[in-house]
Order: structure tokens, then sequence, then C-alpha cells
């Protein structure tokens, strides 16, 4: 069977892939000449610099075995959805509706968070906040609003 | 400016009640946070970056300066106590300082690693001030050839110089590349904005940082599990060391000290690399090699003097070129760029308040170290007792919001949560992310550099090979491109090292 490390493979293509995307995306813009070079010339000269190495990190892979890592999904999803959650609360809740539901949210990605020793952590960490960022450093932050 | 002007007026400006307070304020920030497990120097620059919106710039960099080395040592807490290095740069500190703990000589190894710190961090200062000037004095006369040779040499230095070349130099490409988003100086296009009216002022840099390093720090200290930890009560009075362990620390200080100054100036090897060497040279010196990793007190200080004194000299092509060496020197050249300072070899004479009483603060935010952490060590050990479940969900609500109050805008918490998943999916993959951090700070730069020294050469590529600096430098480049590669793809057939 053909020997490969899949990390590294795939660390490759994700390579060519973005080499690909800031390339592509440049070819809008004008390229200019090398005495006086226009918007497009350094974004096109890198994009294609990163496929190249891209394209070299694969090659490297052959031959070397390697199992792909394993992506942890309990701590990946919940992290990113109470980061999203606070954006998006924020605005229109205000920031301590919004710390409840993102720290409630991210417990969720450790099997140990028990529901009251969270709510306590959402709680200081509200006060604390209020009373640093907006009572001391006066920070033009909503605090609470009416979503409605 | 003679050296004691320079002395004289940057402890002026570190002394002046503002920026001793901000000092103390990051050196006790960095400290409780570089205590946490799982949270390095890079991730507690990064959260507490927001911190310093507003603020002179001098007092901004003097309080960000504090978070990075209090962090540091901070780190050195937890990996004596715990066996769980805050940094990389702490890893060494383990091997022995663990063993220690076990013997009930926690309190011994803490307080050596204070004295030893503050022997080396004071070597570092002393050698900013007299270095520095040559430095700057030397590359003011750089024309953009120059400076776009001396650039990449310093990226290629900071990228190769990893277990893989070929990753490391792909992510410096990254970093370029993040830096290209924005609208172009010379003919005001914006490139890669997306619709988005925030990106046409380029990527947010501290949405940026916190995402790459804090975010996908987070995700990942949740994958390794959380015990319960047990850690043992530090008192003032175990802290003093016997008459033998200043016998056997003081060489080893001197030699980590000389080390980590060495390998503090070279961009790219940083203090990790002193550490580790550190230890090794003691290791080879002692008369009896096998007491290492069982307790020794030389494998604790030499390589926690040569962190310190490394981290100050790092500070030497950061502030004198305008080079940042690791990440965090990227975090503090972008917060000088935020501020709207140019660094580079002017930065001495145009803002000589900011490189001076920057580097007179190091060294009063090393006594601040002492001071805090001999009496306080309680505490720290405490932090090490708050489990991570109730820590994270803190942690990840104050890079939000801290990232919220910068420019008053959610995109930029959107932005931290975009480049959380790609920090976290590159570090799955084995990449390193200090590069990117790099690559993306002197893109703009190189790439101002490299139009004008073209425009300058009308053109001719070879006009800037033939010349003699940027010749040399890009010649070294490319060799340690290519001799790096070679030593990569011959050990490719040795089993690979599991990086975290």
């Amino acid at each position: 069977m053909l020997k490969l490390d899949k990390t590294d493979l795939v660390s490759g293509l994700i390579l060519v892939a973005i080499g690909l995307y800031f390339t592509v995306g440049a070819l809008d813009y004008r390229m200019g000449t090398l005495t006086r070079m226009g918007p497009g010339f350094i974004p096109v000269s890198l994009g294609v610099v990163c496929i190249v190495l891209g394209l070299a990190v694969g090659i490297v892979s052959l031959g070397r075995e390697g199992a792909l890592p394993e992506v942890h999904w309990r701590a990946v999803v919940p992290v990113i959805a109470s980061i999203a959650a606070f954006a998006l609360i924020l605005p229109r809740a205000g920031m301590l509706p919004a710390i409840a539901v993102t720290v409630g949210i991210a417990a969720l990605a450790s099997p140990r968070s028990r529901p009251l020793p969270t709510a306590l952590v959402a709680l200081c960490v509200g006060l604390l906040l209020w009373v640093g960022f907006i009572k001391i450093l006066g920070m033009p932050i909503p605090v609470l609003r009416s979503p409605f | 400016m003679s050296l004691i002007d320079n002395i004289v007026l940057g402890f002026g400006t570190a002394l002046s009640p503002m920026n001793l307070l901000y000092c103390f304020i990051g050196v006790f920030m960095g400290t409780l946070l570089g205590a946490l497990p799982g949270i390095g120097a890079l991730a507690a620059v990064s959260m507490l970056l927001p911190i310093t919106i507003g603020l002179d710039p001098t007092t901004a960099l003097v309080m960000l300066a504090g978070v990075y080395y209090g962090s540091e040592y901070g780190g050195s807490t937890s990996s004596i106590l715990l066996n769980l290095p805050g940094t990389p740069t702490n890893a060494v500190t383990c091997l022995d300082g663990y063993p220690m703990a076990q013997q009930g000589r926690a309190g011994v190894a803490l307080f050596s690693t204070t004295i030893a710190s503050f022997f080396g961090g004071t070597i570092g200062v002393i050698g900013l001030y007299t270095l520095s000037p040559y430095l700057a004095g030397w590359a003011i006369a750089f024309g953009p050839a120059d400076y776009f040779a001396l650039m990449i040499t310093g990226l290629v230095a900071a990228s190769v110089t990893q277990d893989a070349p070929l990753k490391g130099l792909s992510m410096v490409v990254f970093g370029l590349l993040l830096g290209t988003v924005g609208t172009d100086v010379d003919s005001g296009v914006a490139r890669y904005h997306l619709g988005y009216l925030e990106l046409r002022d380029g990527i947010s840099f501290i949405a940026l940082a916190m995402g790459l390093f804090g975010v996908s720090e987070i995700i990942l200290s949740l994958r390794a599990g959380s015990e319960d930890r047990v850690v043992e009560n530090v008192t003032l009075r175990s802290m003093l060391p016997t008459r033998d362990d200043w016998k056997r620390s003081w060489l080893p200080a001197i030699r980590g000290t000389t080390i980590g100054s060495i390998f503090g100036i070279l961009p790219g090897t940083g203090p990790t690399i002193a550490t580790f060497m550190g230890y090794s040279l003691e290791k080879k010196l002692a008369k009896d090699p096998s007491r290492f990793g069982k307790g020794a007190i030389e494998g604790v200080v030499s390589p926690e003097a040569a962190n310190n004194a490394g981290a100050q000299m790092a500070f030497i092509p950061t502030l004198s070129l305008g080079i940042p060496g690791s990440a965090v020197m990227a975090v503090m050249l972008g917060t000088l760029i935020m501020n709207g300072i140019a660094p580079g070899p002017q930065l001495m004479q145009t803002h000589p308040e900011v490189v001076w009483g920057l580097a007179a603060s190091f060294w009063v935010g090393n006594v601040l170290l002492v001071i805090l952490n001999i009496p306080m060590i309680g505490l720290w050990v405490r932090m090490l007792k708050i489990p991570y479940q109730l820590l994270f969900p803190a942690i990840l609500v104050l890079i939000c919001v801290g990232v919220y109050t910068v420019r008053a805008s959610t995109f930029d918490i959107f932005l931290v949560l975009l480049f959380g998943v790609i920090g976290y999916v590159l570090r799955l993959m084995r990449f390193q992310l200090a590069p990117v951090l790099i690559g993306f700070i002197l893109g703009p730069m190189i790439e101002q550099n490299f139009k004008r020294a073209m425009l300058f050469a009308r053109g001719d590529a070879t006009q800037i090979l033939t010349d003699p600096l940027p010749g040399i430098l890009l010649a070294l480049s490319l060799g340690l491109i290519v001799w790096s590669v070679y030593k990569s793809v011959r050990r490719r057939d040795e089993p690979l090292e599991e990086t975290a």
C-alpha cells in the first residue's frame, strides 16, 4: 500500500487552497510592472509561493506513515457557538445577557461543568466586567437593553 | 545621546507614577494568567492587549512588557508545582523543578527561579542599553533594498528553524498574505475586503492574535482534559535555599544568562532554544549528570536565567531594527503601529522616551516581580487550584469583551471566531502559528520596501542581488532554507516527534 502522512498531505492541500484563494482574488487588481508595481503584484506572487509550498509539503508527505489528527468536536462546537452567541446578543440585548449565554454555552465544552458553579462564574464575570470596564474605565458597551 | 542620558531618560519615564502603576498591573496580571496552566505568554499578552487601548504608547508597551515577563514567571510556577508548563519556554523547568517539588523543595525551586530570572533579566537590560544604539546607528543608513533583505532574513530565521521548515515557511507566507488584506497604500485599492467596510482598514491585529492564540489554545487545553490537581502549599520559610543550593546555583545562573543573551538577539531562535541549551550545558558540565531529572537545582536555575536574559535581549532587534524575533515581539510592534509610531532604526531618535522608558521599565518590572512573587507565592499557588472548567468560560468572555472594546465592533468578534477555527485547524495539522503573526506584522513593511527598492533599481531585480548587503542577506536566507529542508528530508525516516 502507498505510504503517506495524511496530516501533511491535508496540510499541503490547505496551503494550496489558501494560495489559490489569494491568487485568484488578486487577479482583479492591477499587476503593474516590476518598476511600478500595482496592488495585485505582491498578493499574486505570495499566492503562487504559497501554492508551491503547499505542493512541496504534499509531496514530502509521501513515503512516510501518519494518521489524521482527531477533531475534538465536544470542545470545538460549544466554544465557537459561545463566541458567536456573544457577538449576536451584545448589540441586541447588552453585555450582561451576552455573558450569561456565552458562559452557559461554553461550559458545555467540558464534561466536568456543573450548572451551579457555571452560573456563579457567569455572575462573577458579569459583575467584574460591569464594575471594571463600565464603571471604572467608562467603556461604551451596552450593559442591558431591551431586544424588542 | 550618551548612555547616561538614555538611562536617566529611561528611568525618569519608567518611574513616573502612571507607568509604574501600569507596570505593576502588567506584571500582576501577567503572573496571574501565566500561572494558569495552558495560557502562555503570547495568549496572555494578546488577551490583555485591549486594556492598553487609549493609553499613552509608552505606558501601553510598559504594561505589555510587564505581562510578558510576568507570564513567563507565572509559567515557571505551574511547571514546578504541577509539571504543566504554561509556556514552551518553561518546559525545561519541569524536568528538575517538578522532582524538586515532589521532594518537598518546591519553595526553594520557586525562590531560585525568581532570583535567577532577576539576574538574567538585569544582564539582559544592560545589554539592551549598551548594544541597541550601535545596531540602530548602523541600520539608520539602510535603503529600502537593505531593509527588505533584512526583514526577509528575519522572517526566514524565525520560521525555518522549526522541525518542519517548509510548513514554517508557508505559515510566514500565510501571514504575509493576511497582511495584504486592506487598502493598498500606493493605489488606494482595497484588497480582499469581501464587501465589509471593516476589512478596508485591514484585519484587526488584536482579533488575529486573540483568535489564533487565545481561542485555539482554549480548545486544545479542553482536549487535553483537566484532572483534579493536587498542589502543595508553599510557605515563605520553605523558600529559603540552603548554603549548598547557593553554591550550586551561581555559576549556572551566569552560564544560563550568557546563553540566553546570545540566543535572544538572534531572530527566530528566541528563549525556548536558549533554555534547552542552558539545561544541556549544565548536564554536560555536572560532575554527576545522573542527578539531572531528579531535582537538580542547576537544572532549574540555568534555563530560567537563560529564559529571562533571552526575553530581554529579544527586544534589541525589535526596538533597534523594527524586526520582531518572536510572536510576542510582533505583538509589541503591532502595538506601536496601532499608536501611529513607525518601528525601525529611527525609533530611537523620534521616540527616545518610548525605547529607553521601556528598557528601564524592564528592570523596574523585574524588581516588581521579585517583590511581588516572594510574598505572594501563596496566592499563585491558590490560582493553580482553580478548576479549568470554571476558568475557560470566563476567559472566553474576556476575549469577546476585550476585542469588542477596541473598535466597538461585533465584526471583530466574528473575526476572532474565524481565526480561532483557523488556528485550531492549523495546530491540529502540526503547523506553528508564531510565524503567521510575524509575517502579518512585517508584511506591509516588506511590501513597501520591496516596491521602493524595485523602483530605485528601475525594475532590475539583479541590482538588489548584486548589492553587497542585500545580496549577502538574501543568499544567507536561501542557504538557511536549503540547509534546513535538506536536514528535515534526511531525518524523515526517523520516528516523528509528537508536537502538542
